[in-house]
């Protein structure tokens, strides 16, 4: 089981209650789909990949969603997150891989949103959160 | 990775800025690696403190970020620009070349928490440089 300091949960509850959360996820995702263009391939957005096209929209209220429920219960993370593994494995088939690209992505809009807020403590607590949302994503790969 | 030619300006406008802030972005960098991955540590055995704010990773931060801005400054010849610092890490240092990227992260965490304007094409230039510079650092061990 993951080991959570007091000021990690608080660094990770703090970040998310900062920024609007879809608005930043969406742009995330949009950077990710122009730093990393083959990540384009999971989507039929028809070319729509700007941050405040309609389908990166609601696949970033998508991705909120699981993330808000990972914070709600971030000593088990990989039990809330076993059907969306299994998802992502069987139906959508995503390379797990890609999963650390979003991550990063998301990372440095975290930055770029919260600019000096986003302290390497901050970074680092976040960063640990991501690591295990990978982690209970990647699970039911066989 | 080639950088096309609207790529290397991107990354040639943020030469003046990062030779100004090079110790302030470098020392940043190390410490946001520090705290994501302790184990980076042991290639900086000895410093009292591993926060941005310490003497030695503000002056190692600083070394790196002025050999990173001499590659920017040779952008059609990063492998050239970087060459005695590659065969320094591959033949004395020994430190394990996936380390590299780590860093490379942190940098453009650190960059994205420190500019306004970090869009995707900017974070995208910078990545495919980074990535340039990496490969330099990683051919001279073997």
């Amino acid at each position: 089981m993951v080991q959570w300091q007091a000021a990690e949960r608080a660094h990770i509850n703090k970040v998310f209650s900062s920024i609007k959360p879809t608005l930043v996820t969406a742009k995330a995702l949009a950077r990710l789909f122009f730093v990393y263009p083959w990540t384009k391939k999971y989507f039929k957005f028809e070319e729509q990949f700007n941050y405040d096209d309609e389908k990166v929209k609601i696949h970033a209220e998508k991705v909120v969603f699981a993330l808000n429920k990972a914070i709600g219960n971030l000593d088990d993370v990989k039990s809330e997150f076993s059907k969306l593994s299994r998802d992502h494995a069987k139906t959508f088939k995503v390379d797990p891989e890609n999963f650390k690209l979003l991550s990063s992505c998301l990372l440095i809009e975290l930055a770029q949103t919260l600019q000096k807020d986003f302290t390497p403590e901050v970074h680092a607590s976040f960063n640990k959160f991501l690591n295990v949302v990978v982690d209970a994503l990647s699970k039911e790969y066989h | 990775m080639t950088l096309r030619t609207n790529e290397k300006a991107l990354v040639k406008e943020l030469a003046g800025y990062i030779d100004t802030n090079a110790e302030k972005l470098g020392a940043d960098a190390l410490a946001r690696l520090f705290l994501t991955k302790p184990s980076t540590k042991t290639y900086f055995s000895g410093y009292a403190d591993y926060t941005a704010k310490g003497a030695k990773v503000k002056m190692q931060g600083g070394i790196i970020v002025k050999a990173i801005l001499c590659a920017i400054n040779r952008l059609d010849d990063v492998q050239g620009s970087l060459e005695e610092t590659a065969v320094i890490h591959g033949q004395q240092l020994f430190v394990d070349p996936h380390n590299f990227d780590l860093f490379a992260q942190n940098l453009l965490v650190t960059l994205a928490s420190n500019l306004t304007n970090f869009t995707p094409q900017v974070h995208c230039a910078l990545d495919k440089f980074l990535a340039q510079v990496v490969t330099a650092l990683s051919s001279r061990y073997r």
